[in-house]
């Protein structure tokens, strides 16, 4: 029922990121691997998007997720199976992990439940050593199966046409009913309670969501790099990234964090050519610094500046 | 509610601010530098550059008959690395770097290569990959495609080795692996990387032991602790399958996490089953941290050989008179000097001695003593040489023909590679080292095998109840 | 096996009362504000830093730095509240307090790694051993354990016999009541802090007597998941559960490796982190105030 106006308003945004990024991923194959960058850490915070700017729920544990994709994939490969398929199985694999993880963890509530998915980043990575799971320390050698198919393109493609669905994705949260059960939770747990949302049923559906494409990007990841271990596949940095970028973007809008992943991406770059070895420092001080003042993101700054850019953003 | 006209203005507005940034972001991009200093040569220049054998005063001669027909002879040999100077990986690709720096030189003071009747120097295309490997990928990418380079030398360590063969592969370009020893880079099918390091696997454990059964036969039960990462790993396995070749009886076999804070509880176990050798296989830090536990513990066994942390000054300087009797098992060392067993097996002996890269390491602004790493790097570049001297062209077919035909001692041991698969490298031995007692109350750090060119015969570990009545030692 | 059992406990019981002192810190910021202090590892690690540069440039061991880390511990602590927390404390989103001292944990171990580089530092401090036919133990480690325990009655007599003291224990009871009673709560809540950050210096500098060349800018995560475990085990809002949770683990820690090495095909001592973190999704579960906390 909108008319085309509101429509363009809405999307233009977004099209006109997706448009730079193919641009340039087509300017040199450089350019290419920076697009790669950006695509990477869009999909993982707008999937932490979900659980963490919606449901206003703090889940450092994100990279596991990642990790257990990366796993799913290299053990599917080595059977033999299509890379793509193996891809789309981790997603499925990471969320069920989801669903057992979450079960267990959405109970708890702020910094109880940060502390417990901070944990898991650790943990699993003992337990796969100890447990000496899927190879163990050593891990999972790819190039065997992989190496005649790598194409940098099609990974970064990939990686494009899951930040696409994720913003649909996303998009059709915020207005559904589950979306609103979220905001609600986000508020006050108990008040949303009291008025009749099943506040379990909505964050284990978040949760899981959130966890379907950190999955297929583990996937695209273990393509890329080719030796799966815990120390290349779970890595705490990814989660500390992802909670940054939806932040920096504006935690709880659907374009927060694309234009946060692009921003940090180009501010790390500039600030490890200008100050190499500085870049984590200074965004330790940005996040203080935008926790303490700015907290609605750069989203939330345009919007309470430009009141015309209210419809564009969202 | 707006007019239709003002909604067309602001939306020109917003069109040409969007214009604005779009040119920003364009001209941010295309203006991105190149990701660390220029690519430099630290050749000095030569005399004898000959690029072409055409004689410079007949100017009438349509052609000159050109020695190949097939391939001309280049100016320069271009040998491209993506290498760590910076980050994590900083020390050991920083020497590893060096080394490579150094045997280059090496090469170009003495012309350059033999390339078809002429000598053509070796130029070194290089760039930081700030220990990423991501970055490392991107930036071999970048080595051949745009800088165009011959030869590729692998980043140090083998998850970058892992990570940028597939680009060398997909161009079918000669590549060197020097600082990857995992023993899965050769299972993967590579075709055209060459490695010139030991693999743990393959080659370690096996100069110490067989040290250890000339010089004590008597010795039998071993106990084994690596650490739980990949190389930890490796290295155990490694243990295991040579202490079963040896005849040793493996009394205890266990990993410890990557980042240990406490051995007591495995090393307890330990002493109590009594084993004549303990292998140790991990990284300095945890290594170090056993070696004062064991202290701490007084738990005294005959043989201690440990991987990494012995071989590094900074134990001796830690540790002082308590270090004496640790073994450890090392890649190079200046005083290797495999010329002598070169010529007793009546093999080749390539490049330099250990003695001439120390100078050049100096030479080139080496500080201290040179580290293995240095080793390492440079038989990367002696190896490079040797198959093109050999192949007679820049193919990366024929360059690697020629490699599985190569068996020759240089700096840093004898190059053989597996001719059915010439990622696996099986002629490289290591020399053992052991932190002894000298004259004159004297911390010495020794090479004592390979006997000919050891500076001092291996002892049994001192008891620390013993070393705790000496005085304090100094390097 | 029971020279065994001895050796277990001792070395537990010491590296426990570590580990216990080294949480007590974050036990007490949490229970007095309701703040987990992310940053805790770093200062872990500025606790380390702090001996070993007393160490490297004045040559004190790191038993008697332990004055000096106090009072940079305490003296930071009040900086960092004063500048970033007070701020947070009254925001409406729960998460502030944690992001920001995880952010602020994240950047200190950024500075750290720029002023004082990555590579690893240690401590050669070694006074030799105390052996009794099988059982042997470093002087050192006495030394620590004799700290912990005269550190633990100093906290001790603060908490109880001053006035400040009281004040936070009131704060920690309830601060409103307290606000009322005439507490200032501003200035407890800072002095919590800064306690709380002292002691988290504290147990740093005693750390490093296990560790002759750990100290790296990176060192405090090593130790955080245990500081949870333990924070959660023992008790949050309560100092003296951080010591029960630290015994706890720490003689976990010394019996898992021996247990799980009669399970085949798991690697004991690399497991043993798992363990300590199953048993902190169990606590969280079943007895989230812990041990020794507060039923409310």
């Amino acid at each position: 029922m909108e008319d085309i106006g509101d429509a363009v308003k809405k999307y233009f945004g977004f099209i006109l990121i997706y448009l730079l990024l193919i641009v340039l991923s087509l300017a040199s194959t450089a350019y290419l691997e920076i697009v790669y960058y950006i695509l990477f850490l869009m999909v993982i915070s707008q999937s932490l998007n979900i659980i963490m700017g919606f449901g206003g729920l703090y889940n450092f544990g994100h990279a596991v997720f990642i990790g257990i994709g990366a796993y799913v994939f290299a053990l599917l490969v080595v059977q033999g199976l299509n890379p793509y398929l193996s891809m789309i199985a981790g997603g499925i694999v990471s969320s069920a992990v989801a669903f057992l993880i979450g079960i267990v963890v959405l109970r708890l509530r702020g910094p109880f439940f940060a502390i417990c998915t901070l944990s898991t980043v650790p943990a699993v990575k003992y337990l796969i050593i100890g447990g000496k799971i899927a190879g163990g320390a050593a891990g999972i050698t790819l190039f065997r199966y992989l190496g005649e198919a790598y194409n940098p393109y099609m990974l970064t493609y990939i990686l494009l046409l899951l930040s696409v669905i994720i913003t649909i994705l996303t998009l059709k949260i915020s207005i559904s009913p589950l979306g609103y059960s979220l905001k609600a939770l986000r508020e006050d747990h108990d008040v949303a309670e009291t008025l009749g949302v099943n506040t379990t049923r909505c964050k284990v559906i978040a949760f899981i969501l959130s966890a379907l494409f950190p999955g297929v990007v583990g996937g695209v990841l273990a393509f890329k790099i080719f030796w799966v271990m815990p120390e290349t596949v779970i890595d705490l940095t990814w989660s500390i990234e992802a909670i940054l970028i939806v932040l920096l973007g504006g935690s709880g809008t659907t374009i927060g964090p694309i234009i946060g992943a692009v921003v940090y991406e180009v501010l790390k770059d500039l600030l490890m050519r200008y100050f190499p070895g500085l870049q984590l420092l200074i965004f330790g001080l940005l996040v203080v610094a935008i926790i303490s003042i700015v907290p609605e993101g750069i989203v939330g700054l345009l919007k309470n500046r430009f009141k015309r850019l209210r419809e564009f953003l969202i | 509610m707006r007019s239709r006209g003002a909604l067309k203005t602001s939306y020109i507005a917003i069109a040409v601010i969007i214009i604005v940034v779009i040119a920003a972001i364009a001209i941010y991009f295309t203006t991105m530098p190149a990701p660390t200093p220029t690519p430099t040569t630290p050749v000095t220049p030569t005399p004898t550059v000959v690029t072409t054998p055409t004689t410079p005063t007949t100017p009438t001669t349509p052609t000159t008959p050109s020695p190949t027909p097939t391939e001309k002879i280049p100016s320069e040999i271009r040998i491209g690395i993506a290498i760590q100077l910076s980050g994590a990986q900083v020390v050991e690709g920083s020497s590893s770097f060096m080394g490579i720096k150094c045997a280059v030189q090496w090469i170009n003071d003495r012309g350059g290569i033999n390339f078809k009747g002429v000598k053509v120097p070796l130029k070194l295309i290089y760039y930081d990959c700030e220990s990423k490997r991501d970055y490392a990928v991107k930036l071999v990418e970048k080595l051949i495609t745009e800088d165009k380079v011959d030869i590729v030398i692998h980043p140090y360590a083998s998850t970058f080795v892992m990570a940028t063969a597939p680009i060398t592969e997909k161009y079918k370009m000669f590549s060197i692996n020097f600082g990857g020893s995992s023993d899965a880079l050769y299972q993967q099918g590579f075709k055209y990387m060459v490695s010139t390091h030991g693999f743990a696997i393959l080659h370690y454990w096996s100069t110490p032991f067989t040290m250890i059964k000339e010089v004590d036969p008597a010795s039998k039960k071993v106990a084994i602790v690596f650490k739980d990462d990949e190389w930890g790993r490796s290295l155990g396995e490694s243990a295991r399958t040579k202490a079963k070749i040896f005849g040793f009886e493996i009394v205890y076999d266990r990993s410890y996490p990557p980042d240990i804070t406490d051995a007591t509880p495995m090393l307890r176990e330990i002493a109590a089953l009594k084993p004549d050798i303990l292998c140790v296989g991990g990284h300095y830090k945890d290594g170090y941290l056993i070696a004062t536990q064991l202290r701490d513990l007084r738990i005294n066994i005959k043989w201690v050989i440990m991987q990494v942390a012995v071989s590094k000054p900074e134990f001796g300087d830690g540790l002082g008179k308590w270090a004496v009797g640790f073994i450890g098992e090392t890649t190079w060392e200046p005083e290797c000097k495999w010329e002598i067993i070169a010529a007793k097996e009546g093999k080749e002996y390539y490049g330099p001695t250990s003695d001439e890269l120390v100078e050049y390491y100096y030479k080139l602004g080496g500080k201290g003593r040179p580290s293995a790493y240095v080793g390492y790097g440079a038989i990367s570049v002696l190896v490079a040489a040797k198959c093109i001297e050999a192949a007679q062209s820049l193919d990366s077919d024929k360059l690697i023909e020629a490699a599985k035909t190569l068996d020759f001692y240089c700096v840093k041991s004898r190059f053989k590679v597996d001719p059915e698969n010439p990622a696996k490298q099986v002629g490289s031995i290591n020399p053992v080292v052991q932190w002894q007692r000298g004259e004159g109350n004297k911390l010495v750090y020794a090479v004592i095998y390979p006997f000919e060119f050891a500076i001092s015969k291996p002892i049994p570990m001192p008891t620390w109840e013993e070393k705790e009545g000496w005085p304090e030692l100094k390097p | 096996m029971f020279e065994l059992i001895v050796q277990v406990l001792v070395y537990g019981v010491i590296i426990g009362s570590v580990y216990g002192l080294a949480t007590m810190g974050l036990n007490l910021i949490w229970g007095v504000m309701r703040v987990v202090n992310f940053t805790h590892a770093e200062f872990l690690t500025l606790g380390a830093y702090t001996a070993y540069w007393a160490w490297v440039l004045i040559g004190l061991n790191p038993i008697a730095s332990i004055p000096l880390s106090a009072l940079l511990g305490f003296v930071i602590g009040i900086f960092i509240f004063y500048i970033i927390i007070y701020r947070l404390l009254f925001s409406p989103d729960i998460h502030s307090t944690l992001v920001a001292t995880f952010a602020l944990g994240v950047a200190l171990a950024e500075l750290m790694k720029v002023l004082w580089t990555a590579d690893y530092r240690g401590v050669p401090w070694a006074l030799g051993v105390i052996k009794y036919s099988w059982f042997s133990i470093p002087i050192t480690y006495v030394f620590t354990f004799i700290s912990c325990i005269l550190i633990i009655i100093i906290v001790y007599f603060i908490l109880y016999r001053t006035y400040f003291g009281k004040s936070i224990r009131a704060v920690i009871w309830d601060s409103g009541a307290a606000a009322i009673c005439g507490v200032n709560v501003k200035a407890t809540l800072a002095l919590g802090f800064a306690l709380g950050s002292a002691l988290a210096f504290i147990g740093g500098s005693l750390i490093v007597i296990y560790l002759p060349t750990g100290i790296n800018p990176y060192m405090g995560h090593l130790y955080l998941l245990r500081c949870f475990v333990i924070a959660v085990v023992g008790g949050l809002g309560n100092p003296w559960g951080a010591l029960v949770g630290g015994l706890v683990l720490g003689l976990l820690e010394q019996v898992s490796p021996i247990v799980l090495g009669y399970v085949p095909g798991v690697e004991p001592l690399s497991l043993t982190p798992f363990l300590s973190f199953l048993i902190l999704i169990i606590v969280l579960l079943i007895m989230p105030e812990g041990i020794l906390g507060r039923h409310r």
